[in-house]
């Protein structure tokens, strides 16, 4: 097993230095960043003093590998918007990002497995139906859509919560639910399904037969198994939840990552894109790694491979 | 005329089957019928559409769906912040959003699967290589490189579809990789094989028929995507420019007015999601029809 993970790990560290070779790429393509810095009237001797300095003005692959190098360090260089460490801006964000993502998380799994259970227990009734839909229309609709509309009924007509900004837990409810919303419907259809499987194998006859209660059948032991794949694919998504956050994040003014990468983006501030590409792909690479050492323990039949 | 072959007899049979099986599910007529509407708004909108989307009126802007104006017209979903008819820009946004998949999903769809089979055929590095790129790629979140991509390329409808077409050959690639690996171990391809078939009669004749399916299952699955990709582009300001109609655009401007016009966020948003709704009815009901096997690489029945 110490070798299935070491393996693991080395691919890993494979994808996430295709990742930032693709973020550092990009990021040079995207434009001049200099000329966006400085105001129109700079002189072009200037702008080529500039660019030295910044070290732009060198061949791309000098430049790829003095990348690499520093970024080995953790030094991603100096963010153009902010003139600060990029490492230093973009781990500000890390909190707000977290907690975003924990919030999001939570909604996912609490309403998702308790619309997905409701669903397979109450299989032929109208509940199921409701059920169904719900999960359905979850998934279709656009995060951003979401957003407006919970902010139409419970910012503006209701004023239940705040539409913006950073400040306690009621800032995250809106900015939690858009995150989690899609992925709460994911996980619907994928508990009830599981779940329906699960209720028809022979171990839940056994159970019954025992004379178990039903609660017990079913959310001890069913659930448990049909919670397998959608393990799984909370960790593939992962890369769904931090775009999903992105676009919360510039809806409700949330200070997160993925904000923080949209605006460097748009402001052709490389080391902060490099920088945010790079955290997120480890995050990305970690959650994956987490996600099958769980697989690991939930299903003893992997470990003897 | 000559009488049809068996062949052509079985393939109008099948298809007479499978349209009655349609109009049996009610989730995919409920579908169909949302694609259809959406379709014909989309190809009926410069004859259907009450007014014309880009006609400003100053005098008429920011009235609530249902204004009559001093002309007797009536806006039925209200006008924007220039006076421009909600209705009419929804009918022709849907051109956009059809446009932008119809001409998407081929790109991915040649990219994905040229990949997916030539990683599931010769196996080994290649196919070692390719799936590294799929798990790269998978790593950044979607908006981001979309975003990043568009940020180099220029903010337009062509790059547009070119980025979307471009990130999008990972499903195809990944389920259609697992197919050819399958199909690969059976008997009679082992015996072509051995009859000394080349590599390449085997991926025409024996591969490809077999995917084919699964692939037209893929391709509609991964136009809901396309649509909302496109819509959040457009939201984000990197999309359809304006004064362009496109539903996400539409979001995007009535954000302003979500405390005095909540027209102007609810009609595009709910265009958006019921023809996303449409095309999954659909797309669920064909993956189920054509492949259980697909049920579960792709995600379990509904």
């Amino acid at each position: 097993m110490k070798e299935y993970l070491l393996r693991r790990v080395g691919y890993m560290l494979i994808v996430l230095l295709g990742v930032t070779t693709v973020a550092f790429l990009l990021a040079r393509l995207s434009g001049d960043p200099v000329a966006l810095m400085m105001p129109e009237v700079t002189s072009a001797e200037a702008l080529a003093l500039l660019r030295e300095q910044l070290g732009l003005d060198q061949p791309l692959i000098v430049q790829y590998t003095q990348f690499l190098s520093h970024a080995a360090r953790g030094d991603f260089g100096r963010s153009y918007q902010y003139q600060r460490s990029a490492s230093e801006v973009v781990m500000g964000t890390l909190a707000p990002t977290i907690q975003l993502a924990v919030v999001g998380l939570a909604v996912a799994v609490i309403v998702g497995m308790s619309t997905g259970v409701v669903a397979a227990v109450s299989k032929g009734t109208w509940v199921e139906a409701i059920a169904g839909s719900a999960a359905l229309i979850g998934q279709c609709l656009p995060n951003f859509w979401l957003g407006l509309m919970m902010i139409l009924f419970f910012g503006v007509k209701l004023r239940w919560f705040p539409i913006s900004g950073r400040g306690g837990l009621a800032h995250l409810v809106m900015p939690g639910f858009v995150v989690g919303v899609p992925f709460a419907a994911q996980i619907a259809r994928m508990v009830r399904s599981g779940l329906l499987d699960q209720l028809g194998q022979d171990y839940v006859r056994t159970a019954r037969a025992k004379g178990l209660h039903e609660t017990v059948v079913v959310l001890k032991h069913a659930l448990r198994n049909a919670a397998i794949p959608v393990v799984t694919i909370l960790g593939l998504d992962f890369g769904r939840l931090l775009g999903g956050a992105v676009i919360a994040e510039t809806m409700f003014a949330w200070p997160g990552m993925g904000r923080l990468a949209v605006q460097a983006v748009f402001s052709r501030d490389f080391p902060v894109v490099q920088a945010c590409v790079f955290i997120m792909g480890l995050t990305f690479a970690l959650v994956n790694l987490g996600v099958d050492t769980l697989y690991l323990c939930l299903d003893p039949r992997i470990r003897r491979d | 005329m000559a009488t049809p072959g068996p062949v052509s007899a079985g393939a109008a049979r099948r298809t007479r089957m499978l349209a009655r099986r349609l109009t049996e599910s009610r989730p995919a007529m409920l579908g169909l019928l949302l694609v259809l509407v959406v379709a014909v708004s989309a190809a009926g909108a410069p004859l259907l559409a009450p007014y014309s989307p880009y006609e400003q009126d100053i005098r008429a802007r920011l009235k609530p769906p249902g204004w009559r104006g001093p002309d007797g017209g009536i806006r039925l979903l209200g006008t924007d912040g220039l006076g421009r008819d909600v209705l009419s820009r929804i009918m022709y946004g849907a051109r956009v959003s059809l446009l932008v998949a119809l001409a998407t999903v081929p790109i991915s769809l040649l990219l994905g699967v040229t990949l997916g089979i030539t990683a599931g055929y010769a196996g080994g590095q290649v196919d070692r290589v390719i799936m590294r790129l799929v798990d790269i790629q998978l790593a950044i979140p979607f908006i981001l490189l979309t975003l990043a991509v568009i940020a180099v390329l220029g903010p337009s409808l062509p790059n547009l579809i070119l980025t979307l077409g471009i990130t999008g050959w990972l499903t195809y690639a990944r389920v259609i990789r697992a197919e050819t690996m399958s199909i690969r171990r059976l008997e009679y391809v082992m015996a072509a094989r051995a009859l000394g078939a080349t590599s390449w009669r085997i991926v025409t004749r024996h591969i490809a028929p077999n995917v084919l399916s699964s692939v037209v299952v893929l391709a509609t699955l991964q136009v809901p995507g396309i649509v909302i990709g496109e819509a959040s582009l457009s939201f984000l300001g990197l999309g359809v420019q304006p004064p362009n109609p496109t539903w996400g655009g539409m979001l995007s401007e009535g954000r302003q007015y979500v405390w005095t016009a909540w027209w102007l966020v609810t009609f595009p948003g709910l265009a958006l999601t019921l023809a996303v709704l449409g095309v999954n009815l659909l797309g669920d009901w064909m993956r189920d029809m054509f492949d259980p096997r697909l049920r579960r690489q792709l995600g379990s029945k509904w």
